[in-house]
């Protein structure tokens, strides 16, 4: 197991390392200036010239990339070319309500969806499967933001329950942060309910086929036994697998979600520096994320072992 | 059943009631104000940045030596009084009372040196200051003096000016920052403190009232006379959705909007607590930036086809929409009902639109089927409603058009380009100035005809550098206006860029939460009142 985690921790950091030097290079490839947004139509060329060079952006572009790795390493993620503030510190000061966001829509997606596909697993061809087949469907296509305006228009314009905008943090309570992440969770976890239940019906339609259920069965077993408890397990692999990489569906849904509901989390301060082409923000927030779905992986590898004894051996 | 129902409802109920959301009961009994910005606060340094929502905010948190009002003239503000040799070579001036910065200190006039300092390298009349300047000096802790070689008769507009970057008044150890780097530390002596441990950048900005500042005894009218707050906070929400801001002001979770989306304003018709009026009725001026270094605007008569062409209608219409009293002609390069507005030599645009003389023309040239690479950024509703009408426009006068749709940053790297359009260089871009900068040359960047040191375009024109020069020597009304007349027929002939119409914008605001709102060039938080 140590050998198994040092080996995902050794893949994690190259694949971050990778990530980010294939953001600074398309960054940098990319055309634009942030010198020049930053300079103002009033500035000369000698203005713009003098801010790139108090950036720093006038020096090579490996000096550049080796001074922010390095940076990286010793813990400094550069100051954000427009507001002068610290990379690292607009991270962690945006990561609550993205994260919020996420582990919210995550239970959402996890408590609908997982019954509805058992429920659809359970009756093949019935008019419930076909009903949650469709409702799945639905869900996987309508893209984040269309959903985000209809739930605001139910809840927040007409009937006035939840609010339309904003993120209150937890420490102002657990009503006011549910109040105002309930909406956005909503919105951001129909693509995901219609994957996680897609994959528990496939899923649960194979081991329901399985010998050790009939064996199950022809003992007695009550149909709610057979599914929660033989099949369900077999299925946690799969299901597991998909939650995971859902993630990176989140992190996607996010960005617009954010924007949508106007919450300030990361998603959202990745769109703004995109535009902006505030390069140490963008590379800090990418280098973030992709972090997290590498140490999300490494939960799931891990979690194998727990579903899966033959995965330890 | 019944049981299992009623178990259903009461949890139902217990969720509804936790969650439910009522912005009222997020009041407490200061006053506050939630105002959604047209941009978000990226930085707070207005002299280092110079979007317009960085001066707004600023707007709050300094103060000015003079400041406009709504003749457009500049009043006293920080000062007690000024005065001006004969031969108007030394300005001096007197601070007046009770002038305190947000960290309790007094304003002295080495601040307001600093200060001056500061902006003069990077403001456009800041540097023409700078150019005759001989010596800007403290004489005592309320007055300093500013000795010039030349007389720069606009001296109280540019230290009262709206236009960025403002001359605001920072203390001493701020103001000797390099203007080219960032203040890290926030205090002014405005009617308003930065709250500087709430700001998200991007997200969310406060400022709260300063209880030590002394407002002026006159009546406030625009940045002039008295900033009275009647407000204990003002938040500054950014909601980068147009719809969702609509929508938060329709539930009452925001105040005041500065700029909502036009498509969207027929939606505050069905809330009966939503007004709407125009914010600024200095407006914008939407110009069509036209390549004069490159063919084929090279040539002038090339530049007039295109200008007796445009439709400013079909342009105005494509941003505001069709009500009437959001944008209207333009026949000047000068903001309409101002002091400079002047319609003369502007015969070829006050014609009707001449679609067929205009190809005409550019078919006698052989210019039919040219590619015209005409840069749009997509990530402006305003800037792209104009670029689509100007390809095709483009298209109808016979050329090809390479629309390059890019984001605004992207524009502004790729429009420093004087190289032909196949090399990475443009044919035309489209911009908007406000009219709060057109009113005058003062900060009109894009009137400037002077070649290479000209703004984008480098349109070329001695007749129009010369009436820049003579606007700025002037010093009466009528000699201004005279200087104005000459700037304008001579811009018109050469075109320095494409007139596309002026557009005034709405803004919506609670009238169940403000009262006594007013337009102007900015968002004022001074004089308006909690309902």
């Amino acid at each position: 197991m140590a050998m198994l985690i040092a080996r995902r921790l050794g893949s994690g950091v190259i694949v971050a390392l990778i990530v980010a030097l294939t953001v600074f290079a398309l960054l940098h490839l990319s055309p634009g200036d942030p010198a020049t947004v930053l300079a103002g139509d009033q500035a000369s060329a000698a203005d713009i010239a003098r801010i790139r060079a108090n950036l720093g952006l006038d020096r090579p572009l490996p000096e550049q990339f080796v001074a922010w790795l390095g940076g990286v390493l010793h813990g400094d993620f550069g100051v954000s070319l427009f507001s002068g503030q610290p990379v690292l510190a607009l991270i962690l000061e945006r990561m609550e309500p993205t994260l919020s966001l996420m582990a919210f829509t995550t239970l959402i997606a996890v408590i609908v969806a997982i019954p509805a596909g058992i429920l659809a697993a359970w009756r093949p061809g019935s008019l419930l499967e076909r009903g949650i087949g469709a409702i799945s469907i639905i869900g996987f296509s309508v893209p984040v933001f269309v959903v985000g305006y209809c739930v605001a228009y139910v809840f927040a314009l007409n009937l006035r329950l939840l609010p339309v905008q904003g993120y209150a943090p937890l420490e102002d309570g657990f009503g006011p942060w549910l109040t105002s992440i309930a909406l956005p969770s909503i919105a951001l976890s129909t693509s995901y309910i219609a994957l996680i239940a897609r994959t528990t019906r496939a899923a649960m339609i194979e081991a329901l086929q399985q010998d050790y259920i009939r064996t199950a069965r022809s003992k007695g077993c009550s149909d709610m036994k057979i599914l929660f408890v033989h099949a369900l397990r077999n299925c946690a692999l799969p299901v597991s697998t998909v939650i995971g990489m859902g993630i990176a569906l989140l992190i996607g849904g996010a960005v617009a979600t954010e924007s949508v509901f106007a919450i300030p989390g990361l998603g959202r301060l990745l769109i703004d520096a995109i535009l902006r082409g505030d390069y140490p923000l963008i590379q800090g927030i990418v280098l973030f994320f992709s972090f997290v779905y590498v140490g999300i992986n490494l939960v799931l590898d891990l979690a194998y072992g727990l579903f899966d004894p033959r995965v330890r051996l | 059943m019944r049981k299992r129902t009623f178990l259903k409802s009461a949890t139902l109920a217990g969720l509804l009631t936790l969650t439910a959301h009522d912005p009222a009961l997020a009041q407490s009994d200061d006053h506050v104000l939630r105002f959604v910005p047209d941009g978000d606060l990226s930085n707070f340094d207005p002299i280092w940045g110079t979007a317009y929502t960085v001066r707004n905010a600023a707007m709050m948190v300094w103060d000015t030596l003079y400041g406009i009002d709504e003749n457009l003239a500049p009043q006293l503000q920080m000062l007690e009084s000024d005065s001006v040799s004969e031969d108007g070579l030394v300005w001096t001036f007197t601070l007046r009372d009770g002038l305190t910065f947000h960290d309790d200190t007094p304003v002295t006039a080495e601040d307001v040196v600093a200060s001056l300092d500061r902006w003069k390298q990077r403001d456009v009349m800041g540097l023409r200051i700078a150019a005759v300047e001989d010596s800007l000096v403290v004489l005592d802790d309320k007055t300093f003096e500013w000795r010039l070689t030349e007389p720069f008769p606009k001296m109280r507009f540019a230290l009262g000016k709206a236009n960025a970057p403002v001359a605001f008044i920072m203390p001493a150890r701020i103001a000797a920052t390099d203007p080219f780097e960032q203040i890290t530390e926030y205090v002014g002596s405005g009617p308003m403190r930065f709250v500087a441990d709430k700001w998200q950048v991007g997200a969310m900005a406060v400022f709260e009232k300063f209880d030590a500042y002394v407002p002026r005894e006159e009546p406030s009218s625009w940045l002039a006379g008295g900033k009275v707050m009647n407000f204990d906070r003002v938040e500054w929400i950014t909601i980068p959705d147009a719809a969702t801001a609509v929508n938060a002001l329709i539930t009452g979770e925001v105040d005041w909007l500065e700029k909502p989306l036009p498509d969207l304003a027929p939606l505050f018709e069905a809330s009966p607590d939503v007004e709407t009026g125009v914010s600024d009725p200095l407006g914008m001026v939407q110009a069509m930036r036209l390549n004069h270094t490159q063919p084929p605007f090279d040539d002038v008569e090339v530049r007039r086809a295109v200008a007796m062409a445009m439709n400013q209608s079909d342009y105005s219409i494509s941003v505001v929409g069709d009500k009437p009293d959001y944008w209207q002609y333009m026949y000047s390069y000068f903001t309409p009902g101002t002091p400079l507005y002047t319609e003369v030599g502007s015969e070829l645009v006050m014609t009707e639109p001449d679609l067929e003389s205009a190809r005409q023309i550019i078919a006698d040239k052989g210019l039919a089927g040219t590619t015209l690479t005409v840069m749009v950024a997509q990530d402006l509703p305003a800037n792209k409603a104009i670029g689509d009408v100007t390809a095709g426009l483009m298209e109808d006068l016979g050329f090809e058009v390479e629309y390059v749709a890019t984001t605004w940053g992207n524009i502004q790297a790729r429009r420093q380009s004087k190289a032909p359009a196949a090399e990475g260089g443009w044919n035309i871009f489209h911009t908007s100035h406000s009219g709060t900068d057109t009113v005058n040359p003062a900060a009109y960047i894009g009137l400037q005809a002077n070649g290479d040191d000209a703004w984008f375009g480098w349109p070329t024109n001695d007749e129009v550098q010369a009436g820049i020069a003579e606007w700025y020597a002037a010093e009466t009304p009528e000699a201004e206006f005279a200087a104005a007349e000459k700037i304008n027929a001579a811009a018109m002939d050469t075109v320095v860029f494409g007139l596309a119409g002026f557009t005034l914008f709405q803004q919506a605001w609670r009238s169940d939460a403000i009262a006594n709102m007013q337009p102007a060039p900015l968002p004022l938080f001074w004089g308006i009142e909690p309902n």
